[in-house]
């Protein structure tokens, strides 16, 4: 059975990137445009991993991981954050919030894949 | 057609004109109400995207160039930069300048550069100075690592109890080393509490990982690049190359416990006052757990593994050396050999016990470098059978026929002038096969074969020699046609019944042909036996296997070497032979009685099998009245058993072969000779040498 | 799915593990454990129709072992010999001692495929 991804940003063209890039490594790839859409997909969909990036209006990245990370079934997969060079504070910030890794942008479609082989098998 | 990176760039030029029609919008608002965050934030927001998503899809000037807005306004949001007049016009030109920039990678006018410095001047202006070093050009790419030679290193990894928490499995991190290179991984159990005290969410399981890799330290630090801030990582090289080490060396498991921090050195050094294998006294100590110490015990083993294999590694490819010196060495350490008999056999009779225990001490080093010395001589057989591959090539072209040629156990060693020897003999019979065994491509359709002959060369190990094999999957021999043909040449008598294994054996004696037409490869009678004239004098045997229809396997046994022989020591007289052992089969004793009843004959009955036998004594003309009872020796030639008489049999001797001297060279019956430990010389008898002059004798009488 | 029998005597039983054994089910494999280790004195643990297991279920298993020991109980893997449970076994480094954990005396955890 594929596992499913969620790809959480409010860029489209990075949604794009993100979701095309995992399905053509068999992935199926759930999008949403921030930390609430996010949520709310959450509550229907199961998902295995969760993307996300962390500037993002109405609910930004490091409190969708505290909020995904407080919902049982999703205490244990694997989260990875999108983060620039210049927030490095935002990294440790993330991990303490729980998430399990970063993706430093910008980033190529083979780093991202990398990545995710790396925490989710 | 458009690539996944064409459609990436566009999806980022729509957003990007919505971003900045958006952001148009943001400022003259934020204009209007300068507090308002929620506006900040949009604004910062698109910025950050632009920059962001523009640097992922190669928009680099655009994305430079937004950097520093990203950044004043980062400070706007942090309430360090007041939102005025001035910085709503410096952003509104900016955005009107990225447009430009975006138009002008669809194919616009060019943006002017210069106005875009200034309006970065502008913003730079703005950030307080130790900020506007956070530059984000292009990275800079890292320079090609170079490849380097194998390390091994020590990994130690105890991941912090709430790894589970955060998403992360442990074991892949394992995994990804075991991508690297070749790792032993040995968990560390001794944290795992009992069932009431086990949080069932907590990591209690730590390791340490013995990696031998080529890869640099880096990417083994860079797997646990999510986890070195939580967790215990360390990264330790235990064995490089370059510090060229010895390879039995390496550190005692205290020392690895100690430099592990597993215990320290003081316990250490009280504990090692006693003496009995440290890490047991460790551990019955409890001073360590038993893991632990298994666990410094594989990375002391593998270590050692990896040096002496290097050692091994480094011998291999250095030395060369010519094959006079090498052959010169081979007749010193024969000599050698001959001495140490002659001092084996004084001290056995002398019985003392220190020159027992001398010599039996250079008996063994002696035995071992023979060992060593004949194995330097040794070649792989591989550069022989690749001459072979072009042979099968050219001649399976010019009989218009479609053949493969298959090997297997190239990395066989032998003797290098046992390889040189073997060349002659192995193309006669590879042209053979292809000659006379592989049917050309119709008939193996016909007979429903693939098109494709085959012809396999194997090598192998069989004790003391080697099996070489040439087998082919062609038409078989024909029994019938064989016996027809030796009848016409008169090697056997019509009326004879011969075992096919034997008339297969016809096959090797002088002028036998079975090829109904000659062609330029083969079939003009000479070869076979040639081949087996070849074989014989290096001492070694052919065997011959065929179905009709079905193919031929002709397997050559061979011996390792030529330098020394196992022989069987028998006396004749006062005279000492030696016969090689491999073609020994048994010993029987010939009484009186038996000789009687075979009436003259030279017969004996075996269990009821009659064996044709030669008597040395007569052959040689040695003086003296034979024994009442004598030996037989059987020895197995050309599938034909057939017995030497001796008088009596001393037993199994290394036989060093020493050339016959030029008087000698042309002594019938012989292959040289060799000393034995009294100082004394015994003859090696070439025993199919013996048959033949037996044979011929026979004839002459009859006649 | 987790079943406990008991046998006749009362002195031993066997847990049937089945289905998927990861962190999540973790909580439950440790109440199972010590509910039923407390009941009998010998606990014979079926790995066969295991599909997944994770370290943290590993572990759990390895401290069912050492809860035994303690009280003086006896902890046997049957079913050992499942591919999955092997791989999972050897990928996490627990191969190579007996749980590590052992005195001397103890009798090994791993009995092989009976059952």
């Amino acid at each position: 059975m594929s596992k499913t991804i969620m790809t959480v940003d409010d860029s489209s063209s990075i949604r794009q990137m993100v979701s095309f890039t995992l399905k053509k490594e068999g992935y199926e790839v759930i999008q949403a445009v921030d930390g609430n859409d996010a949520l709310e997909k959450l509550k229907t969909a199961q998902v295995n991993m969760v993307i996300t990036d962390l500037n993002m209006p109405n609910l930004d990245g490091i409190s969708l991981i505290k909020k995904v990370r407080a919902i049982p079934s999703y205490k244990f997969i694997p989260i990875i954050m999108l983060t620039t060079e210049s927030q490095d504070s935002k990294k440790s910030e993330g991990k303490a919030a729980g998430a399990t890794g970063w993706i430093v942008k910008p980033f190529k479609p083979e780093q991202l894949v990398t990545v995710v082989k790396k925490v989710m098998k | 057609m458009s690539t996944p990176d064409d459609m990436h760039k566009q999806a980022f030029r729509e957003e990007a004109s919505e971003l900045l029609s958006e952001l148009e919008n943001s400022l003259l608002e934020l204009e209007e109400n300068p507090e308002n965050e929620d506006l900040i934030g949009r604004v910062f927001r698109a910025m950050h995207t632009i920059k962001g998503s523009g640097a992922m899809f190669g928009f680099d000037e655009i994305s430079h160039f937004t950097h520093n807005v990203e950044t004043v306004f980062d400070l706007v949001r942090s309430g360090e930069i007041p939102v005025t007049k001035d910085l709503i016009d410096l952003t509104l030109k900016a955005r009107d300048q990225i447009t430009t920039m975006m138009e002008a990678e669809m194919g616009g006018d060019p943006p002017d550069r210069e106005l875009g410095e200034k309006i970065i001047a502008g913003f730079v202006a703005l950030i307080p100075s130790n900020e506007s070093k956070a530059q984000s050009g292009p990275a800079e790419k890292k320079p090609e690592p170079e490849k380097l030679e194998p390390r091994t290193y020590r990994v130690r990894f105890v991941p912090n109890r709430d790894i589970f928490k955060s998403g992360t499995n442990p074991v892949y991190l394992l995994d990804e080393l075991k991508e690297l290179g070749d790792c032993k991984v040995l968990a560390s159990l001794k944290d795992i509490p009992v069932l009431s005290q086990f949080d069932p969410e907590a990591c209690y399981t730590g390791w340490d990982v013995i990696i031998t890799t080529d890869k640099d330290i880096n990417d083994i630090k860079d797997v646990f690049i999510f986890v070195e801030d939580s967790c215990e990582v360390s990264v330790k090289v235990i064995d490089d190359p370059v510090l060229m080490e010895s390879p039995s060396k390496y550190k005692k498991i205290g020392e690895i416990l100690v430099e592990r921090g597993d215990i320290k050195p003081e316990t250490l050094q009280t504990v090692l006052e006693e003496q009995k294998p440290i890490g047991e006294m460790l551990v019955s100590k409890g001073l360590v757990t038993k893991d632990r110490v298994e666990s410094a015990l594989e990375e002391q083993k593998t270590v050692k593994e990896i040096r002496s294999k290097r050692q091994t590694d480094d011998s291999a490819s250095t030395v060369r050396v010519p094959a006079e010196r090498l052959d010169k060495l081979v007749n010193l350490v024969g000599e050698l050999v001959i001495v140490q008999a002659r001092l084996s056999q004084t001290s056995s009779v002398k019985n003392e016990p220190i020159l027992s225990s001398i010599a039996e001490e250079i008996e063994h080093l002696t035995r071992e470098l023979q060992d060593s010395t004949l194995s330097i001589r040794m070649l792989p057989i591989g550069s022989t059978f690749s001459r072979f591959k072009r042979l099968v090539r050219d001649l399976s072209a010019e009989l218009g026929k479609d053949i493969e040629m298959t090997t297997d156990g190239a990395d066989t060693e032998l003797d290098k002038t046992v390889i040189d020897k073997l060349n002659d003999p192995m193309v006669h019979l590879i042209r053979n096969s292809i000659d006379h065994g592989i049917e050309p491509p119709d008939v193996r359709k016909a007979v429903g074969k693939p098109d494709k002959g085959t012809v396999h060369l194997s090598a192998a190990h069989s004790g003391a020699n080697v099996l070489i094999t040439i087998k082919d999957d062609g038409a078989g021999l024909n029994p019938r046609s064989i016996k027809l043909k030796a009848i016409e040449r008169g090697l056997i008598s019509p009326d004879a019944d011969l075992p096919e294994k034997e008339l297969f054996g016809l096959i090797f004696q002088a002028g036998f042909s079975t090829a109904e037409k000659v062609t330029s490869v083969s079939g003009r009678g000479v070869g076979m036996d040639v081949v087996r004239k070849c074989i014989d004098s290096l001492q070694g045997s052919i065997d011959i296997n065929s179905k009709e229809g079905e193919g031929t396997i002709i397997t050559l046994k061979l011996p390792l070497t030529l330098a020394i022989i196992e022989g069987l020591l028998v006396n004749i007289g006062d005279e000492s032979y030696v016969l090689p052992l491999s073609a020994v089969e048994e010993c029987v004793e010939l009484s009186k009685k038996e000789v009687d009843a075979a009436h003259g004959r030279h017969i004996i009955n075996i269990r009821g099998e009659i064996v044709p036998y030669i008597r040395l004594r007569d052959l040689f003309r040695i003086k003296g009245e034979r024994k009442a009872l004598e030996q037989i020796v059987i020895a197995r030639i050309n599938g034909e058993r057939i017995g030497f008489v001796v008088d009596s049999v001393i037993g199994q001797h290394q036989t060093v072969i020493k050339n016959l001297g030029v008087v000698y060279r042309k002594a019938k019956g012989l292959s040289g000779a060799t000393i034995l430990g009294d100082g004394s010389v015994a003859l090696i008898l070439d025993i199919q040498q013996i048959v033949d002059m037996a044979r011929d004798k026979e004839v002459t009488t009859v006649a | 799915m987790i079943t406990f029998n008991k046998e006749k005597s009362g002195n031993s039983g066997v847990l049937i593990l089945g289905g998927e054994f990861t962190i999540e089910r973790a909580n439950e494999l440790k109440t199972a454990l010590i509910r039923h280790l407390d009941s009998v004195e010998c606990l014979r643990i079926n790995l066969k129709n295991v599909n997944e297991i994770d370290l943290s279920c590993l572990q759990l298993l390895c401290s069912a072992h050492l809860t035994a020991l303690g009280l003086g109980k006896e902890v046997v893997i049957t079913g050992a010999d499942n591919e999955v449970f092997d791989k999972a076994w050897h990928d996490a480094g627990f191969h190579g001692f007996c749980c590590g954990l052992m005195d001397e005396k103890a009798t090994c955890f791993w009995q092989g495929g009976e059952n």
